[in-house]
Parts: C-alpha cells; structure tokens; sequence
C-alpha cells in the first residue's frame, strides 16, 4: 500500500458563469478509507465527483487520484477508479449481462467469476433487458459495473438510491470488505444512516464549501448524549453542575438527566458517589449533527 | 407560456417552426436571387414542355422564374418543411411524454386524456398556421424584394392547401403515437407514408395504366388540383381536412382505451416488432444480437436495424427504376429533346433519356442522398450528444479511454453502416440495371454509390462536430439536416445563372453530381474533396469534445 493520498484536492474550484459550485476545495482521502462526503441538494457533491474524474473541468485548483493529475492523466486514472454516477442511466436496449460485459471489453482485465460473485451477491438477474429493471435492480448493475474491476479508488455517488434494506446490508458489507483490502471508498451520501455505519471519515460540503472534515468516531464523541439517572434518593442538582462535559442538569425528585458530551468516566464518577439505582443514555445521535451542519452557516465555527 | 398544456407545447415547439420557416424563406429567397434575369430563357421554354414532365418536378407554371421559384415553394419546400414539423409534434402529443416518462406526472393532475391530446392538438394546429402564415408573408416579401410578379399566383389558395397536407400527416403521427405509445413508430411510419405519397402521386400520373391509383396518396389531394394557378380545390381540401378530424378523433380512441408507458421501455420500432411473435424471428434475425465488444461494434449493432431499412428502400427503389425505364423511355426521349440542360439541372435532374441520367433522376439525386444523409445525420447527431443526453456519457468515460476514442468508434461506426447502405445501392443499381438491359457501366454505379457514401459521410460530419461542440442532439441534427436541404437547394439553382454558378461549389452535392459518375466512372478529385472534408470535420469533433465539460 502507497502512503500517498488516494484522492487529493487541492484549491479545487469550479464555476459555472457567475455560480460558484465549488469553491477551494482541499481535501485528501487515504488509502484504504471509506470517506464519507455529504452535503444538501446542490451543495456540490456531483460536481466535484465528477471534476475529479475529467468529466468537467475545474476553474482553479487541480485534483489527483493515487498521485496523478485528474487532468493530465485522466485514462490512467480511470483504470483505477470504479465510478457509479448519481443520476445512473444505463442503455435500454441492452441486458444487464450485455451492459457489464461492454463495460468490461472497454475496460480490460476484468475477471468474469468476480461479475458472477458480485451478481450473486445483489441477487441481481443479469439476463434481462435494461428497459425491463426496476430502477433498484438497475442500480444494482451500476454498482457491479464499479466494483467488477476491483479498482483501487471506488467513486460511488448515492449507491444506495433504490436498494431494499437487504441489499444495503451486502452493499455496505462490501464496503467494509474493500476498504479492508486497502483500496479506497468515496462514498458521496444522503443515507446518513448509512454512512455513520461504514465511513472512518466524513466531508460535508455546503454551498460549494467543505466545512468540516472528521473522523466518524471523532464527531461520536463530540456529540452530545443525554443521561437520565434513577437514585434511591432525591440528588441535587449542584453535584452535577460543575462536572466536565455537561451542559444542562435537570432533577425532579430522584430522577435526574443530563445533557453530556466527551467521556461519560467523569460523570458516572460523580453520580457513583450517590445511591445511583438506573441509567438509560440515548446513541450519540450523529444525525443531528450533520443536520446542524447542513442547516447552520455558522455552525462550524461554533463548537458542537 | 406554462399556464396550460397548450401553451407550454407552443412555448417548446415555436422555435423549431421558425427555424423551419426561416429555411423556407432562404431558400426562396436563394432561388429567386439565382433566377432574377432569366425570365426570358425560362418564357421562351414554356410551351415546349409536356405537361407530364412538369407533373412529376410538380410545377404546373414555369412561365416566368419567379413563378417557378414560387411553385418550388408551394409545391415542395413549404409543404415537406411543415409536414415534417407536423409528424414531430404530432408523434410526441402522448408518445412523446410517454417517452420521457413525464405522462404519469402530467395526468397525475386532473387532466383528462382526452383534454390533454386536445390541448396538444390544438397547439400543433395553432403553429402550423402560424407557420404557413408567416411563409406566406414571407414570401410576399422575398417576392416584392425580387419585383417578382405574383398577381397571376393564387399564393394564398396554395399555402391553404400546405397547410391542410400538413395538418394531415401530423395528424396521421398522433393517431400512431396515441394508439401505440411509440414514438418512433409514429415519426418513422408517417415519414414513410410522407415520401412514399410525394413519390407515388407525382409518378404514378405518368404511366396511363396506373394513374388512378395516384388518388390513395394524400399527396394528390394536396396539389393535383393546382392551387398554385386554380385557387383551392374544395373537393380536395374537404377530404384532407375530413380525413385529419377522422385521425384526430381516433387518437383520442386509440389513448383512452390502452395502458400509459412509462417511459422505461425506450425500445424503438424494432424492440416494438421482437415482442411480437409473429415477427420475432425475422426481427431478431434482422437486428441480431447486440455486439458489446467495443464502442464501435456496439453503435453500428444499435443503427443494424436501421440500416437494413434504409438500405431495403434504396435497393427496392434502385431495383424498380430500371425496368420502369422500358416502359417511360420513348416520353423520356422527347422530354429531353424539348428541354435544355438549364431547366434540367434546376430541377437536379439528369437528361432523362439516356439509362444513366434516368436513375439519375429518379435514384441519385434524391432519394440516395436523402437515405445515406438521414442515417449518417442520426448518427452523428447521437454519436456524442445522444450519449450525453441519455446520461450515458459519464459511465462511458468513466472507462480508461480517451475521448478521442468515443469519437472514433461512433465515427467509424458510421462508416461502416453507411457502407452497408452503400453497398444496397450498388446492389439494387446494378441488378435494377441488368434486370432493365441498361446496361450501365458497373464502375460507374460504384462510383455514384461511393460517393453517395461520402455525401453522406459529410453531414454526418456535420452532426458529430456540433454535437461534439454542443453536446445537443437535436441543435447536431438540425444544423447538419439545414445544412444539407440548403446544400441541395444550392447546387440545384445556383448553375443556372453564369453569374452564380461558382457559388455551387460550396455546396458538398456539387462534388457528389458534378462528375456524372455513373456515366464517367469516379472522379478522384471530386471523392477527395467529400473525404477531405469529411475527415476535417471528424478531426475538428475531437478538441470540441475534449475541451468542453460533459454535460449531465
């Protein structure tokens, strides 16, 4: 494995007239990461999926896969990349068997007992027409059409639009079985869900900006849980207060719950010292912090 | 413009009618800018000329140039312009939002089907009218530019009947695009019935036996009567108009008794023939499988169907026209006597009775050129622009190859299946011609088919650049399409005035005509200049593609 960046953007910008769709991105994606890229509509997800690939060219800045420059080596990048675009459309008059084996004649090197496996593996029914697909079974021979190659870097713009629960299962299982292998996953999303799941790291972007870049378990941590307390006894509310990591203390009677970021060591150190009969945390809800990062233009200076 | 269907199909159509009208008025104006002058030439031939000659070129007065200007027009230009916009308006008021699976979106509001195939209707009607109206007054224009005389004209009645042939056939899609829910079933066989009525009622007359069956052709009732020189032929008008309610009537039958598409089974004609079992077999045998093994192969499978079509046309035509030539040859003789080559070339006609200037006529001139030009245009208008359209572009180049590489497999693609349809003309020439005893030189039918391949070749050049440019299949399809109707028009009129006639060599039908191949044999210089160009406008295909962004 290569120590350099399998993705690397630097300053990487790109406007349409007097849009600005994406404005000084930096960003670097490591070998063997699954990088999770969300943002809202129009943020700019597309756009920079596909100005690192050659299909649109930047304003300023350059992007490099595995090193090479996005332009300049375009060909030799693709050979490495498997690409699942967004908008997938495929050519009706073709089965999904025909569509794949295209695509591999004009690849190369393609392992036919891999399209098999990975058929298998989606259930997917390689002999019927394009035209005849559900869009989810459509999707479904997009996403062998990417992984068909074992590339290096996978792009894959909104993989699981259509897939049924199951699907996404074995989908994100093959996620994890990839990055494993130490290629490289960029995984362009608005199933948060799902990107919680299998990323390392995210990127969000909004109006054309990253504002922030972060590892998954990082922002876990940062994000604050609710604790709710049973004691034996009435606790005031004082012992709480001064704790690190809390935020807002509330006590009625013997219950008390409270608002908490960062390592709950401290905060079970502090009620322990009480008659602590019960407690019950929600998940660290990463949701809400993305949405916060959607919705608020300010939110990133802000501290979480 | 959005506040109803109607309104929002004129808003998206009114473009291409002016466009077509714009066509229209060039060419007239083109026309009566080479013939001003020659009225004297052009008086003095009159009287010599039988009137079944004038028949088929569907001119009935030639008495002055503007008259014969004017009647091209009416006759031909105007009526062939608009038709075609009627049947492309006409085969998408269902088929059309079938195809792009916006019909579900569109009757999920309370729109009856039969008030939208009304409203769509009446939006074809209204610009179509609109359209015959501003040729009408374009014309007035071009004429009073040229102080052509039109007083003995009935111009207005004319462009009466235009409208009415034309109104007919966008009627005649939008009965099959509502009844099958195809598209291109709808376009492909109102185009046929179009040419194959032009053709039927303008030959048809010629030949004593068979002229009363002229009258099935709509064609007929369109300008047998004249109404260029006798005014509307309400008889003849009655059973147009008569006919189009009937087929406006039987599309709104036809959608409301059949299920909607919803637009994802995008399968043409021929995917619509294999689901039939009947035609399963000769259709698969036909289309064969589809070939995936490179860009190439793939696209010419694709266009496979298509080019057995055209290729059919071309040789079936090719085929007949030789022993016809038996039959018409002591007219053809004296027709010729009576006309000089000036009159002759305007209409793009070969002297007639001699073998070679027969399938000249009648096969060469215009009906290769049209097939080889209709394929080669489609192609290349899809070559790059209809991938990006599809949003197929961005798999295809997610692949490790060039762009170049796109450009070379559509355009060798191209090549391969204009070939094939070159290889049908030759074919059909040459047995047309054995079957007849003509006995025309087989180098010389190679060579007019040759370079009926690179005439077709260079609008289809035309559409790759722009689509290439553009990314735009329909801005590639109409530009090569304008292009190549100009062109024709050019290399038709311009020889005839001295002071002109330079002026054709511009035009690629000059190096395809000029020649006289199936007399001569290939003229080498003549090949090289369409092959030149062509390869130039391949080669200019590659850096537009390459610098511009991939649409998506």
């Amino acid at each position: 494995m290569t120590s350099q960046p399998a993705i690397l953007t630097e300053g990487l910008t790109k406007h349409y007239g007097d849009v600005e769709a994406l404005i000084d991105l930096d960003l670097s994606v490591g070998p063997g990461e699954v990088f999770g890229f969300l943002g809202p509509n129009g943020a700019g997800k597309t756009t920079m999926i596909r100005t690192v690939l050659d299909l649109i060219r930047p304003t300023n800045g350059r992007a490099l896969i595995l090193g090479m420059d996005s332009h300049e080596s375009a060909v030799e990048i693709r050979r490495h990349v498997g690409y699942l675009p967004g908008d997938l459309a495929l050519y009706p008059n073709l089965t999904g068997q025909e569509t794949l084996t295209y695509f591999a004649n004009l690849r190369g090197g393609v392992d036919w007992s891999y399209v098999d496996e990975l058929a298998d593996r989606f259930n997917s029914d390689l002999s019927k027409k394009v035209s005849d697909y559900s869009s989810g079974n459509r999707q479904k021979v997009g996403l062998i059409q990417a992984f068909m190659s074992k590339p290096e870097v996978l792009i894959l713009d909104e993989p699981s639009t259509g897939l049924d629960p199951l699907v996404q299962q074995d989908f994100q299982a093959l996620l994890r079985e990839t990055a494993a292998e130490g290629r490289t996953v960029f995984l362009s999303s608005h199933t948060l869900s799902e990107v919680e799941r299998v990323a390392h790291r995210v990127g969000i972007i909004r109006q054309g900006r990253l504002v922030v870049v972060e590892a998954v378990d990082e922002l876990k941590s940062k994000a604050i849980r609710r604790l709710e307390m049973q004691f034996g006894s009435p606790v005031d509310e004082a012992v709480f207060r001064g704790v690190d990591g809390v935020h807002d203390v509330t006590a009625e009677g013997t219950r008390v719950s409270v608002s908490f970021k960062g390592e709950i060591a401290t905060l079970l150190r502090a009620a322990m010292a009480h008659d602590l009969v019960n407690l019950n945390s929600d998940e660290a809800d990463l949701e809400e912090i993305f949405l916060n990062y959607y919705r608020d233009p300010e939110s990133e200076k802000a501290s979480v | 413009m959005l506040a109803n269907v109607l309104t929002k199909t004129v808003r998206d159509r009114q473009l291409a009618i002016l466009i077509g009208v714009a066509g229209v008025l060039l060419m007239a104006l083109l026309g009566l800018g080479a013939y001003s002058g020659l009225d004297d030439t052009i008086a003095d031939l009159y009287d010599s000329m039988p009137e079944a000659y004038l028949a088929i070129i569907g001119i009935s007065d030639v008495s002055t140039a503007g008259s014969l200007i004017l009647g091209q027009v009416v006759n031909l230009m105007a009526p062939m312009v608009l038709a075609g916009l009627g049947i492309s308006m006409g085969a998408s008021v269902i088929a059309g939002e079938e195809a792009a699976g916006t019909m579900g979106l569109l009757l999920g509001n309370p729109k009856s089907r039969t008030g939208l195939v009304l409203s769509k209707a009446g939006a074809m009607v209204l610009l179509l009218t609109v359209g015959a109206g501003l040729i009408w007054a374009g014309t007035y224009g071009v004429a009073v530019a040229f102080t052509t005389d039109m007083s003995s004209m009935m111009f207005g009645a004319a462009m009466v009947h235009v409208l009415a042939i034309s109104l007919f056939f966008g009627f005649f899609a939008l009965l099959l695009g509502s009844g099958t829910g195809r598209r291109s079933v709808a376009s492909g066989a109102s185009v046929g019935l179009l040419l194959l009525s032009f053709l039927g009622a303008g030959v048809l007359p010629l030949i004593a036996s068979v002229a009363g069956l002229a009258k099935v052709f709509p064609w007929y009732y369109f300008n047998s009567s004249a109404p260029l020189n006798n005014g509307v032929d309400w008889g003849h008008l009655s059973i147009l108009i008569g006919g189009t309610l009937v087929m406006g009537i039987g599309a709104i039958v036809g959608v409301n008794r059949r299920d909607l598409r919803t637009g994802e089974g995008g399968g043409g004609l021929i995917e619509r023939l294999k689901e039939r079992p009947m035609m399963r077999k000769v259709t698969k045998k036909i289309t064969g499988r589809a070939k995936v093994s490179s860009i190439a192969v793939k696209t010419s499978t694709e266009y496979q169907g298509l080019a057995i079509i055209a290729g059919l046309a071309i040789f079936y035509t090719a085929l007949i026209v030789g022993p016809m030539y038996n039959g018409l040859s002591d007219v053809l003789v004296d027709l010729a006597d009576a006309m000089p080559e000036a009159v002759l070339a305007m209409v793009g006609f070969a002297d007639m009775s001699t073998p070679e200037g027969w399938y000249s006529g009648e096969v060469f001139s215009l009906v290769v050129p049209a097939a080889m030009i209709v394929v080669t245009v489609m192609m290349g208008a899809k070559g790059v622009a209809g991938e990006e359209e599809n949003n197929t572009m961005d798999l295809l180049l997610a692949n490790p190859i060039p762009r170049a590489r796109v450009i070379g497999g559509k355009t060798a693609a191209m090549v391969l299946v204009i070939l094939g349809i070159g290889v049908a003309t030759f074919l059909g020439t040459a047995v047309g011609s054995a079957l007849g005893g003509l006995g025309i030189a087989y180098d010389g039918i190679a060579a007019a088919s040759f370079l009926g391949v690179l005439l077709g070749l260079v609008f289809g050049g035309v559409a790759l650049v722009v689509g290439a440019g553009t990314g735009n299949r329909r801005t590639a399809s109409y530009a090569a399409a304008g292009l190549a109707f100009v062109a024709y028009f050019a290399n038709a009129f311009l020889p005839v005035n001295d002071n002109l006639a330079s002026w054709a060599k511009l035009s690629p039908f000059y190096y395809y005509q000029e020649g006289e191949p199936l007399v001569n044999g290939l003229q080498w210089g003549n090949a090289a200049v369409l092959a030149g160009l062509f390869a130039l406008l391949v080669l200019a295909a590659v850096p537009l593609f390459q610098r511009r962004d991939v649409r998506g």
